[in-house]
Parts: structure tokens; C-alpha cells; sequence
């Protein structure tokens, strides 16, 4: 019943082409499980979890779990905008989804203007090694000429699953530390947290506009 | 928060200052001006209100001096003989140095009796009078051009002393002739009824007079109006001086207002800010305690909002909001581009939309919501899945039925679970919406009027779930307890009133797909042309 408590709530959006696995990816990482079928997202779906990074802070991700498919494209463009990080999800056994990524990671940019996010390079069904198309080498190539991290999981085995979620919760967090991303109004990226959604106080909430006036 | 106490203070500051800046004026021609008139000839205006000491010195001379003398001069006195006769002090006309002397008990009594009324009067209304009497003395002192009070009121006398020997002259040659005496007696007797023109006319024309005989700098007409003003200011002023001093020692004394109003100013009382920042510490501090210690139940009453916050129902909303965002702004301008008879059919249908997806008087809900629900998201032919929101509703009755079992024990626990489970409901539904307003946009050939019209029906279906969730409760409840004790009472508005906090939601939510429709609706209106 309690929302549990939280420091800091990041919104985290997962893109890439469909069928590379972004909702598996997800729920196993949500859920701990991994779903043989799963439906083809429907425009956009949403996930939740709380995670604690190095100094012990603790962060609540929401995360956007995006429709790969093409038609698609327009609407979940929208979504883009109140990122603070976004994974770049593509499949190792199919050489195509890394071709996208750098279209992935432009339209991404592109949408996320002026704000800034933290991407993070994510390859698939690595437990399918028989039909790996893409080498290890050239997926973190690519990842270095974006000067991104790189990572490879199996959600099917749940490998680096968390890892990767640690890995860009922690640089997300990293720059607000440096000051280089903050809290800003309007601005969904980042949200700091209460200990709790308090509706006991409903007037809080209205306190700077409140003192405003009566000035 | 500082800033209304630095206003206020600055508005004290002001008119402290008005108040002194009256009163120095005040000095400044009332002294000079009384004393010139203490040496030379009367000024009725001032002596009568000056007190008896003067006035004595008035009535002596005027003693000196003959009946007519006294009217043609002093036409303030006759103002005075009006004014007399008004207050019921009738005196004797033709004793006017008894007038004179009787004046002063007139005089006194009634600006005593308007010096009481004033002091008695509000302390603002008498420092509003300050800060106007600095002003007026400001104006008529600008207006007239003259260098300083105490050049103009040396000159006005020396004028008065000029004419007042050249019209003793006049008048001295006048006795001698029977006739002018009569004339003057007429004017005396007509006095009565002509009124204030002719005395009014008279010191014009003597005053001006005055002007040009000395040539002064004063020109015939500001010395007039100079001579005008200052009988009106000189009257005043002494009066309103004491009146004004007397006032701000009553108020420096012991306003009871004032007073109040300082704490008021200089508070200790927190303010609501503070008040606020407490409180949320307060809260913070409570759950902080709660959780550590095993949670406090009864630390807050469940609610509807804060099971709603729980579900991944707002990021529907939120989503839904930022589709819908776009939608109205590229459906703006489409619709611009678009030859006039479309846009007139546009916002015809586009009007039908809106006011379909607005939610109706709740029905009772006679079917299996499940069936409806089925049946309704399958007439869509679009890609929904409501296998989630019939689960979500199927929990609701679960719930229910166990809120109804456990009764008034317990009911925070209890009203906790259904309120989560109806916002279950709720977030089921919103993303339903989000869902279907996102495939409306992407799939083709979908008649976005028979869409709204589907959608109003689910949330309507939802909408009566919740009522009737709420009625079977209550009902429970009802049944229980009596319903003239107030906590039974209380726990059913309760329930009524979060039930209808999931109504909210719903109606939110088809709005914003009323938008997304909309611009549906357009766009296959542009693609068919």
C-alpha cells in the first residue's frame, strides 16, 4: 500500500527497433521472470522500480517501455522529451537492429533537446549464441564512437539485467552530483521524492504560488 | 512575506511625514499671520476663533469705530450676522459690538462642539485632515507664486492698512451727507436678503484695489483669491492644529487599534509558509517514525488519490495528455489549410466528439460489466486487449464483497483494499484509453465518432461499477450499523466521495481523447479531399 520511499525519480525510456526484446528486457528486470510470448507493444507501456545506487540514494525508475514498430514511430516520439536516459536496446542476432541504433540515438537527441539524457548501448538474447549476427567488438565500437557504455544481457537467463539499469541509473546520478543534469520545472526527466505522496497536506503543494501572491 | 510589512511601514512613514509637513505649514502662517494681525488692525476671521484675548482687543477697537465703518469693512462680520441668525443666536442689528462680543460664544461653542466631534472621530480621519491641509497649503502657495507665507501675509496686511484709512476718508466725507448714511443703513436692512454677492463683489474690488495701489508683485486676482484662501485656511488651520495635536497625542496615548495594528505588524505569529514547512516536516518526520516502527496504521485514512498514485494509471493520463497535446496543435493547423465548407464540417463533427466523450447521469448497471466490456472493445476493431480491465473489476468485486464481510471493524484496513482495487479499475481503464486514442491515430479507415461514442460507453459502464461498488458497501454498512451514528455516517460520505475521485480520472481521461479524436477526424477529413 505504502508508495515506497524514494530520493530521486528518474524517467528512463527504452527504444530500439520491435522484436529486439525492450518489454522482456523490462519485465524481467520489474518482474525477476521471462514471458516465451509476448504481445507487440501497444504505443507505449510502463514500469517501475526502485533502485539504489552507490551512496545508498535511493531512485525510483519509471521507465517507458516504447512500441518498436514503425507505425508507431510518431506517437511514441512523444514520450521522448521527459527522459533523463534512454536505452538503446538492439538484437545480437540481428545485424539490422544495430544498424538503427544510430538513427535511434539521433531521433532520441533530437526529441530530448534541450534537455540532456544519458544513453546507454544494450544488446540482447545473448543466450542465443548460435545466432549471434553482431560481434561483441563492433557493438562496443559503435558504443565508444558515442562515448556510451555498452552492455550485453539475456533477459531469457537474466543476465546483466540489472547491470545495465544499475549502470545508466548510476551515470544519470553521477551528473546530477556534478550539477551537470538538476531538478527543473516543467521537466519530468528528473523528480526529487518524498517519502511518500503526502495528500494530507494538499495545500503544500500550492505553497510557492501561495507566497507569491500574498506578497 | 517582508514585502506588505515594508508597504505598510512606508505608508506609516508618509504619513507621519504628512502630518508634520501640516503642521509646519501650519507654524509657518499661522504664527506670522497672527501676530501681524495682533499689530494691526482686526482680522475677525482669526480673532473671533483665537479666543477672548484677542477678542477683547477687537471689541476696543471696535468700539473706537462707527456702525457703518465696521460693515463696509469687515463683511466677514455680516457673513457672521447670517450665520448668527442661522444658530438661532439673534442679536441686535444695530449693535453690532455686542454681535461681535456675542460672536465669540457662537463661534466657540460650535467649533467646540466640532473640536470634540473631530477628536472623538477616527485617528485616520484626522491625519487624512493633516495630510489635506498640507496639500491645499502647498496649492493655493504654489498657485499664487508667492515666495513665502510670511511675505504674502505682510503685504495682504499692509494692503488692508492702506485701505482701511483711505475708507475711513470716504466714509468720515460720507457722514456728513444724510444720504450716504441711509444708504449704508439700507444696506445694512438688505443685507439679510441679498446674501453673500454683494459683500463678496465688495472685497474683491477692495482688495484688488489694494494690489494695485501697492504694486506688489500680487496681481488683483490671486490677491483676491490670496485673501480668499486664507480666510478659509486661517479659520481652519488654528482649529485643525489643535484639533491635529490633540488627535495624535489621543492616538500616541492609547489607540487600541493602533496598538493591534503594530503587533499586528511587528507579528511573532507564524505565518502560513512557516506553518506549512512545519507541518510537512511534521508528516515527514510521522512516516519516517511509522515505518521504522512497523508502520502506524492509523497515521492517515486511506484514500482513493493515494491508492490512484500507487496504480500506473497517472502516467496514462500523462501520456494520453502529451499525445493529445500534439494532436491539438497539428489539428490547429490542418484545419487552417483546409478549404472552408471542410472546416465547417470539421468543427461541426469535431463539436459532436467533445460532447460525446463527456460523461452522462450515472445508469445503474444491470449487465455483467465484463460482457459490456467485451462487446463494446470489440465494435472498436482496434487492437485492444480487456482482458486487464475485466480482471481489474472482477478484484473490485472481490474486494467489495470482503469490505462487506469485515463490516465497521477494521474499516481503514478495509476501505484501503477497495480503494486500491478501484483504482486498479480506473488506471485499467485510463490505459485503455491511451491505448485505443493511440491506435485511433495509426490505424486507418476507424470513424473517430463511432470511437468517441464506444469509449463514452466503456467509461460509463466503469463509472456506474464504481457507484455500484459504493452502493453495495454502504449498503452493508447501513445494514450494520444505524445510520444516525456519526461515524457509520461519516465512512459512507467517505466512500461515496472517493468513489467519485475515481470519476474524475475517467472524465480526464476522455477529454484528452476527445482531442487525440479530433484530430483523427481531420486527418482522414484532409486525406479524403
Amino acid at each position: 500500500m505504502v508508495e515506497p520511499i524514494f530520493d530521486y525519480q528518474f524517467r528512463l525510456i527504452l527504444i530500439g527497433d520491435s522484436t529486439v526484446g525492450k518489454s522482456s528486457l523490462l519485465k524481467y528486470f520489474t518482474d525477476g521472470k521471462f514471458f516465451e510470448i509476448s504481445d507487440p507493444t501497444v504505443g507505449v507501456d510502463f514500469f517501475a522500480r526502485l533502485i539504489e545506487v552507490s551512496d545508498g540514494t535511493r531512485i525510483k525508475l519509471q521507465l517507458w517501455d516504447t512500441a518498436g514498430q514503425e507505425r508507431f514511430r510518431s506517437i511514441t516520439r512523444t514520450y521522448y522529451r521527459n527522459s533523463v536516459g534512454a536505452l538503446v536496446v538492439f538484437d545480437v542476432c540481428n545485424k539490422k537492429s544495430l544498424e538503427h541504433v544510430p538513427m535511434w540515438i539521433m531521433e532520441a537527441k533530437r526529441h530530448i533537446e534541450p534537455h540532456k539524457a544519458v544513453f546507454i548501448l544494450v544488446g540482447t538474447k545473448i543466450d542465443m549464441e548460435d545466432e549471434r549476427e553482431v560481434r561483441r567488438e563492433d557493438a562496443a565500437a559503435l558504443a565508444k564512437f558515442y562515448n556510451i557504455s555498452y552492455i550485453e544481457t539475456s533477459s531469457m537467463r537474466g543476465v546483466n539485467v540489472e547491470e545495465a539499469f544499475r549502470t545508466i541509473t548510476q551515470e544519470v546520478y553521477d551528473k546530477i552530483q556534478s550539477g551537470e543534469f538538476r531538478v527543473e520545472e516543467g521537466w519530468d526527466g528528473i523528480k526529487t521524492g518524498f517519502s511518500r505522496p503526502n495528500h494530507s497536506y494538499p495545500l503544500m503543494e500550492a505553497e510557492p504560488e501561495k507566497s507569491g501572491f500574498c506578497c | 512575506m517582508k514585502k506588505p510589512r515594508e508597504k505598510l511601514g512606508e505608508r506609516l512613514g508618509t504619513r507621519k511625514l504628512g502630518t508634520k509637513v501640516a503642521n509646519k505649514s501650519i507654524d509657518g502662517i499661522c504664527s506670522s499671520d497672527i501676530i501681524k494681525h495682533k499689530e494691526e488692525e482686526d482680522r475677525n476671521i482669526s480673532t473671533n476663533i483665537r479666543g477672548s484675548q484677542l477678542t477683547a482687543k477687537t471689541t476696543e477697537k471696535n468700539k473706537e469705530k462707527e456702525d457703518e465703518k465696521m460693515k463696509k469693512r469687515l463683511q466677514w462680520e455680516e457673513q457672521q450676522e447670517r450665520w448668527n441668525q442661522a444658530l438661532n443666536l439673534n442679536k441686535d442689528k444695530k449693535e453690532p459690538c455686542q454681535v461681535s462680543s456675542g460672536n465669540d460664544d457662537g463661534w466657540s461653542a460650535p467649533w467646540g462642539g466640532w473640536g470634540g466631534t473631530l477628536l472623538s472621530a477616527a485617528s485616520t480621519f484626522t491625519r487624512e485632515v493633516g495630510r489635506g491641509v498640507g496639500t491645499v497649503m502647498e496649492t493655493v502657495e504654489s498657485s499664487i507664486g508667492v515666495p513665502s507665507p510670511e511675505v504674502m501675509a505682510e503685504e495682504v496686511c499692509k494692503s488692508e492698512h492702506q485701505k482701511t484709512v483711505s475708507e475711513e476718508n470716504t466714509t468720515s466725507q460720507g457722514l456728513e451727507e444724510g444720504k450716504q448714511i441711509k444708504r449704508e443703513k439700507q444696506t445694512d436692512s438688505e443685507e439679510g436678503s441679498v446674501g453673500g454677492d454683494r459683500p463678496g463683489n465688495q472685497v474683491e474690488a477692495n482688495y484688488s484695489l489694494g494690489g494695485f495701489s501697492l504694486g506688489s508683485l500680487v496681481s488683483g486676482v490671486s490677491g483676491a483669491l490670496e485673501t480668499a484662501s486664507s480666510k478659509v485656511l486661517m479659520g481652519g488651520l488654528d482649529t485643525l492644529e489643535v484639533i491635529g495635536r490633540k488627535a495624535m497625542d489621543v492616538i500616541q496615548e492609547g489607540d487600541p487599534g493602533l496598538h493591534k495594528k503594530r503587533a499586528f505588524l511587528s507579528n511573532k505569529k507564524p505565518n502560513l509558509t512557516q506553518m506549512l514547512q512545519e507541518a510537512r516536516q511534521r508528516a515527514m518526520q510521522e512516516e519516517k517514525d511509522g515505518i521504522v516502527g512497523g508502520g502506524n496504521k492509523n497515521l492517515q485514512k486511506p484514500s482513493f488519490e493515494q491508492a490512484w498514485e500507487a496504480t500506473e494509471g497517472p502516467v496514462h493520463l500523462e501520456a494520453l495528455s502529451l499525445v493529445a497535446k500534439q494532436c491539438q496543435s497539428k489539428k490547429t493547423s490542418m484545419i487552417a489549410t483546409l478549404p472552408h465548407f471542410v472546416q465547417e464540417k470539421l468543427l461541426r463533427e469535431n463539436t459532436v466528439i467533445k460532447t460525446t466523450c463527456e460523461l452522462d447521469e450515472l445508469e445503474q448497471l444491470e449487465e455483467d460489466m465484463a460482457e459490456v466490456v467485451s462487446g463494446v472493445v470489440a465494435k472498436m476493431g482496434l487492437q485492444l486487449h480487456p482482458k486487464k480491465l475485466i480482471e481489474a473489476w472482477s478484484l473490485v468485486q472481490e474486494k467489495a464483497a470482503f469490505v462487506q464481510e469485515v463490516g465497521l471493524e477494521e474499516t481503514d484496513e478495509a476501505e484501503g483494499v477497495l480503494y486500491s482495487a478501484l483504482a486498479q479499475l480506473v488506471a485499467q481503464l485510463c490505459a485503455l484509453t491511451h491505448k485505443g486514442g493511440e491506435l485511433a491515430l495509426i490505424t486507418p479507415d476507424t470513424d473517430p465518432l463511432d470511437l468517441a461514442s464506444h469509449f463514452k460507453e466503456l467509461a460509463q459502464v466503469v463509472s456506474c461499477g464504481l457507484e455500484k461498488v459504493a452502493d453495495q458497501v454502504c449498503g452493508a454498512i447501513t445494514s450494520e450499523g444505524s445510520v444516525t451514528d456519526s461515524q457509520v455516517s461519516n465512512t459512507i460520505t467517505n466512500i461515496y466521495l472517493q468513489a467519485a475521485n475515481g470519476n474524475n480520472y475517467i472524465q480526464e481521461s476522455l477529454a484528452l481523447l476527445a482531442s487525440v479524436l479530433q484530430y483523427s477526424n481531420t486527418k482522414s477529413a484532409a486525406s479524403h479531399l
